[in-house]
């Protein structure tokens, strides 16, 4: 008997087809990937993650699967690229998407899990676990790849290429699924909608922006951990990774086959139309307020954390280039030493991992609605700061300077030094409110709110300890759900019932939950518990995150997101009626406005480390005013003549067909 | 009923609530004395809409025109073959007399250009009503399928005619060559042609000023559609020498939307095709439709779940590709400006002009007798400006006067700011109500326009009855002596001083 290996090695394409079409590219064309061993991997290939299901509907053709056990196989690492045979497609979306799950399980210490099925069956919602994300390779006719909240999958399209490619011959047929970076991108927005399920909800300019800009990022910075690719473009650009170069482009096949004439993104530059030569763009802090539309805001988003990461380069290869030149910084004319390559792309490597893993660790600290870029920039540096409190490296202080050289600030935050981006504690909330809590009837007369605190750590302690030994990482992850599963009411019962002073928490936590807000009524439009008549609490998400800290210390985090929705209206006037109530029926009023928080509550202490609200709570009408003019298209959101640029068809709350994402990566070009 | 007379010393717009769309009569002064000189422009409306505004009938609006200009029209102008700005046209107009016709260039048979934009339209639309047709077919329910109800809405904009549900006509369409919108264009062209060889001109932007023949010196200018070649550049090569023989290439949505499942090709050689039935990969996972059911909470989904099939899903790029096409069309819209012989203030008609057309009306300029006209003079002088696109989003540009591209803020300028005064062909609570809701006009186009027009903003399914917000006692009292609210119209007077 023999041990299983390790890792599967499988054979892909770096980028995709057409770098092997140039001479230049031709020898980085092809790239083996070592993914996780999967004893139980099927034909398709149907692994733990992910099925593979190659039913092409425009022919109606369905293509047999591939078999990466076969040894003939298991012997040449699968099969050699081939734009010809659906099985290396097949082949391919598996291994590129495993390795993206692989970065996402590293960096946030548990077990991916993809976004649940819910569903109504009456006035219950039910859930299921779905265990695979499942890939279509083949299934569009279009230049469009979207990844599907309601089907939990992955759709690729396929097309011919447009009259403009200069590059490819006419009659070209475009696989989306042979893009490395497209595989990427989608896989992220699954992984991502698996955290967050309400990030493919618009309610301001960034949210979907949000969700482009992070599956672009995972999707660029995975070019840098395959050695190959990272070391000829280093040695191409000698080292300096601010010129252009495949490593910081997307999509290349897919931009020139939709007659762009580049690659579809480029975090760095973009050719200049006017001397067709490729230029670096300049970081921008006016660019924000300028751009509205998903990619190109998203882009912003990329831009900048792309600029981190060449800061933190440059800082840190400085000496290799000191040591190379004899203190000049000067480089002779030519090719750089092979060795001095290998040493700048090892450094490269490391800062491409380190920004990575920050960036997906910051999506545990988000609010669970209604992110913006600037939420984002507070969880990366948070989670970062509970990684590591020293930063020697200077890697926040980067992100911070990147940022707001790209004009994005945190919305409420006065100035960005690093105290004001990370956010409060429980403790550091208590002791706030200690300090202003003067609001009528809270908290209770003669408790002040420091006696308060005990009390609801060992409430929390007493319920959750119970939970607390069956997350570990190892078994199978349908038992961990069902695990899971109950702490959501433990977490409901505690905020209702156990909690000695709910109003204090609610306020605490940015939530409504009592009868009265701060003295005034709730409005009707807010959603109520069935069986109390209070603002209903959707305790949505509770997920361990383990990670090893810098000091070699193991962090057990819950985290949990809470939200509240309410009835929104197009028309002012009809909100402010509908607010007095009382409702009629099933009134679902145009749009939903939510509000909550994101807690992360250290499971040995239980303690709440972390307190993520949103910008407003649920009773809160400016913020649902900002919300409306958003839905109403009044950000300018560039899009459509009918619906302003939100694809509303594709959103709606309960409509038979609900796919926020197919409308976005919609090749759409607004004349 | 009388005739649409001009004020003495100025002209007659009369915007007709025909609905959720376009017509506009003009009644200008004549170069001889008698008769007014009518211009029509556009005469369509989205079916079911009207109701919002009145109890009558679109055929009453036909007649009333015919009465306010005794069944003759002197200029007939089609801003673009929508729907909304043509449907009234071929069903209603038999008995009239029309004595010029203008259109954008778009529609020359002589221009290689208009031609190949065209083509490309027809072939767009064939391969988009397959795909509504395959969808529809597919559907449990096809008259409450979000996606067949939102391809009907904006194919039968393409298609035209005048049935509030269209899931019949657009089922049964055949060549788009023979759509209600083509009928309603030529019937206006034939009428013209009546007339004499020269009656019907397809407009280029650049020309003018030209004097409008007939009338006491009435100047106009054109401004849009642009001829560009991004407009006929497609991303599907049809009609590109790759592909000669075939509308497009076999691959493409469209052609594979258009000839049904069986006979489009695969893109793969028969050694991979699978037997579906009797491969255990496939029954597995993706099973028969009706297999894969099981509601129930807190299990494993099924392998095979029902929700997980995607038949119809590449279908549903027909939607955003309709989208394309509109914006296409929309985008051909004739663009005028009126220019009155005295004041020399600016009436500004900009059909359906979307984005790419109002960012072109700065790439030229107009040659008045050796001097140089440029569009940001002539939007200065905008008084009267008809917002593009029942107020959409991209069909009103906002900016700062220093911005390269045309927009808002270039009107009405200095003497010109106290008259401007805008026309929004929108029925807001039938257009809510589509689904998706069409948010026209959008509210902050309309609450920008309402603050530089100072509150004259005429909106089709509303009067303007009460005095707006910001709006002096004195100008009140003078604007209501120049607009009047009927139940079939609005009338509104520009005086030529």
């Amino acid at each position: 008997m023999y041990d299983a290996p390790a890792t599967r090695r499988i054979r892909v394409l770096s980028f995709d087809p057409s770098l092997g079409t140039q001479i230049e590219t031709a020898g980085i064309n092809q790239i083996i990937l070592h993914v996780p061993w999967e004893a139980t991997l099927e034909k398709g290939p149907v692994g733990e993650y992910v099925e593979v299901v190659d039913w092409d509907p425009g022919s109606g053709t369905f293509y047999e699967p591939v078999d990466l056990n076969d040894p003939n196989l298991l012997a040449q690492d699968g099969l050699v690229p081939s734009e010809f045979n659906p099985k290396f497609h097949q082949q391919m979306v598996y291994a590129v998407a495993m390795t993206t799950i692989g970065h996402f399980e590293r960096a946030l210490g548990r077990v991916a899990f993809w976004a649940d099925r819910h569903f109504r069956v009456g006035d219950e919602v039910h859930e299921q676990f779905v265990r695979r994300l499942r890939i279509y390779p083949h299934a569009l006719r279009e230049r469009n790849a979207y990844y599907s909240p309601t089907k939990k999958a992955l759709l690729f399209g396929y097309f011919p290429v447009t009259a403009r490619d200069t590059h490819n011959p006419p009659g070209t047929v475009v696989f989306t699924c042979l893009s490395h970076d497209i595989i990427a991108h989608e896989v992220t927005h699954a992984l991502l909608d698996g955290v967050h399920r309400r990030f493919n909800e618009p309610t301001n300019p960034d949210v979907h922006a949000f969700h482009e800009a992070f599956a672009d990022i995972v999707a660029l910075f995975q070019h840098f951990s395959y050695p190959q690719v990272l070391e000829s473009q280093i040695g191409r650009t000698r080292g300096k990774l601010q010129a252009e170069s495949l490593l910081s482009q997307l999509a290349q096949q897919f931009g020139w086959a939709t007659g762009r004439g580049a690659a579809l993104r480029d975090a760095l530059g973009a050719v200049n139309p006017k001397t067709e030569r490729w230029e670096p763009t300049e970081p921008d802090p006016q660019a924000l307020l300028k751009t509205l539309g998903a990619h190109a805001r998203g882009a912003i988003l990329v831009a900048a954390v792309f600029r981190a990461f060449l800061l933190i380069y440059r800082a840190r290869t400085a000496d290799l280039f000191r040591i190379a030149t004899g203190g000049t910084g000067a480089l002779p004319d030519g090719d750089i030493h092979p060795d001095l390559t290998r040493r700048l792309a090892a450094e490269a490597a490391r800062a491409a991992d380190r920004v990575l893993q920050m960036c997906i660790r910051g999506i545990d600290y988000c609010p669970p609605v209604d992110i913006t870029f600037g939420d984002f920039l507070r969880g990366v540096v948070t989670a970062d700061l509970d990684r590591d409190p020293d930063d020697l490296d200077g890697y926040r202080t980067v992100f911070i300077q990147s940022f707001r050289e790209w004009g994005i600030h945190p919305r409420g935050v006065k100035n960005i030094g690093l105290d004001a981006l990370v956010w409060p504690s429980g403790d550091q909330l208590m002791q706030d409110m200690a300090v202003t809590a003067t609001l009528p009837g809270q908290p209770a007369p003669g408790v002040s709110p420091a006696s308060a605190k005990p009390a609801a750590k060992g409430q929390l302690k007493l319920n959750l300890t119970r939970f607390a030994g069956k997350w570990d990482l190892e078994g199978d992850r349908f038992e961990i759900w069902r695990h899971l599963r109950p702490i959501s009411k433990e977490i409901w019962k505690w905020l209702h019932v156990d909690a000695e002073y709910p109003a204090f928490y609610a306020e605490m936590f940015g939530l409504v939950i009592g009868e009265m807000d701060r003295g005034k009524p709730i409005p009707a439009t807010v959603y109520r518990s069935g069986n109390t008549g209070r603002p209903s609490v959707e305790i949505h998400s509770v997920r361990p995150a383990i990670r090893l800290k810098a000091n070699g210390a193991l962090r057990k985090d819950l985290v949990v997101e809470i939200t509240q929705r309410r009835r929104g209206y197009f028309n002012l006037k009809e909100q402010e009626e509908q607010d007095r109530g009382p409702l009629l029926g099933d009134e679902t009023g145009d749009f939903t406005y939510r509000a909550g928080c994101t807690l992360l509550i250290d499971s040995a202490t239980q303690e709440v480390r972390r307190v993520i609200r949103t910008s407003g709570t649920i009773t809160d009408d400016q913020q649902l005013e900002r919300v409306r003019r958003f839905k109403c298209g009044e950000s300018g959101v560039s899009g459509n003549a009918f619906d302003s640029g939100l694809a509303l068809s594709l959103t709606r709350d309960g409509e038979a067909r609900d796919e926020p994402f197919a409308l976005l990566h919609q090749e759409t070009e607004d004349l | 009923m009388a005739l649409l007379k001009p004020p003495p010393d100025g002209v007659a717009i009369r915007m007709y609530r025909v609905g959720h769309g376009d017509c506009f009569l003009l009644a200008f002064h004549s170069d001889a004395s008698g008769r007014p000189f009518y211009v029509l422009i556009d005469c369509g409306y989205k079916p079911g809409s009207t109701k919002f505004v009145h109890e009558k009938k679109p055929s009453d609006i036909v007649k009333h025109i015919a009465d306010a200009t005794n069944r003759t029209i002197d200029l007939f102008i089609v801003t673009h073959e929508h729907q909304d700005h043509v449907n009234g046209i071929s069903p209603h107009f038999h008995d009239f007399t029309i004595k010029r016709a203008w259109f954008a260039w778009t529609e020359d048979p002589t221009d290689d250009l208009a031609n190949d934009l065209r083509r490309r339209h027809r072939d767009q639309l064939v391969g988009l009503l397959g795909a509504r047709n395959a969808l529809a077919l597919a559907a449990a329910d096809p008259d409450n399928d979000p996606t067949v109800q939102r391809l009907n809405g904006l194919l039968g904009l393409e298609w035209g005619g005048e049935d509030e549900n269209p899931s019949a006509v657009l089922a049964a369409a055949g060549d788009p060559q023979k759509s209600v919108n083509k009928r309603s264009m030529k019937l206006v062209k034939d009428k013209a042609s009546e007339h004499g060889p020269n009656r019907v001109r397809f407009l280029r932007p650049g020309i003018g000023p030209e004097v409008i023949p007939g009338t006491n010196g009435v100047r106009f200018y054109v401004l849009g559609p642009p001829r560009d070649e991004k407009l006929i550049e497609d991303e599907d090569p049809v009609g590109a020498e790759a592909f000669p023989s075939t509308h497009s290439n076999p691959f493409s949505f469209s052609a594979a939307a258009q000839s049904g499942l069986e006979q489009t090709p695969s893109p793969f050689a028969p050694k991979y095709w699978a037997v579906k039935e009797t491969s255990e990969h496939y029954v597995a996972f993706y099973g028969s439709p009706g297999t894969g059911v099981n509601d129930s909470d807190g299990i494993e989904a099924l392998k095979d779940a029902e929700w997980r099939r995607i038949d119809e899903a590449w279908l549903h790029a027909a939607e955003g590709l309709a989208l394309k096409l509109n914006t296409g069309i929309n985008n051909t819209s004739l663009v005028l400006a009126f220019e009155l012989p005295k004041s020399r203030k600016v009436l500004l008609f900009v059909g359906d002009a979307q984005r790419g057309n109002w960012a072109s009306w700065a790439n030229q300029t107009w040659d008045d007798q050796g001097h140089e006209v440029t569009a940001k003079d002539i939007l200065a002088r905008t008084v009267l400006y008809k917002v593009g696109h029942h107020g959409s989003h991209n069909a009103t540009l906002a900016g700062n006067p220093e911005d390269p591209h045309p927009n808002l803020s270039w009107m009405g300028i200095g003497q010109y700011s106290h008259e401007f005064t805008a026309m929004i062909t929108a029925v807001n609570s039938w257009a809510e109500g589509q689904k998706p809701p069409w948010h026209h006009p959008l509210r902050s186009i309309k609450d920008v326009l309402l603050r530089k027009a100072q509150g004259r903003v005429f909106q089709t399914d509303e009067e303007i009855s009460r005095q707006p917000e910001g709006m002096s006692d004195s100008e009140w009292q003078r604007f209501q002596k120049s607009a009047t609210f009927e139940e079939l119209f609005f009338d509104y007077q520009l005086f030529d001083k």
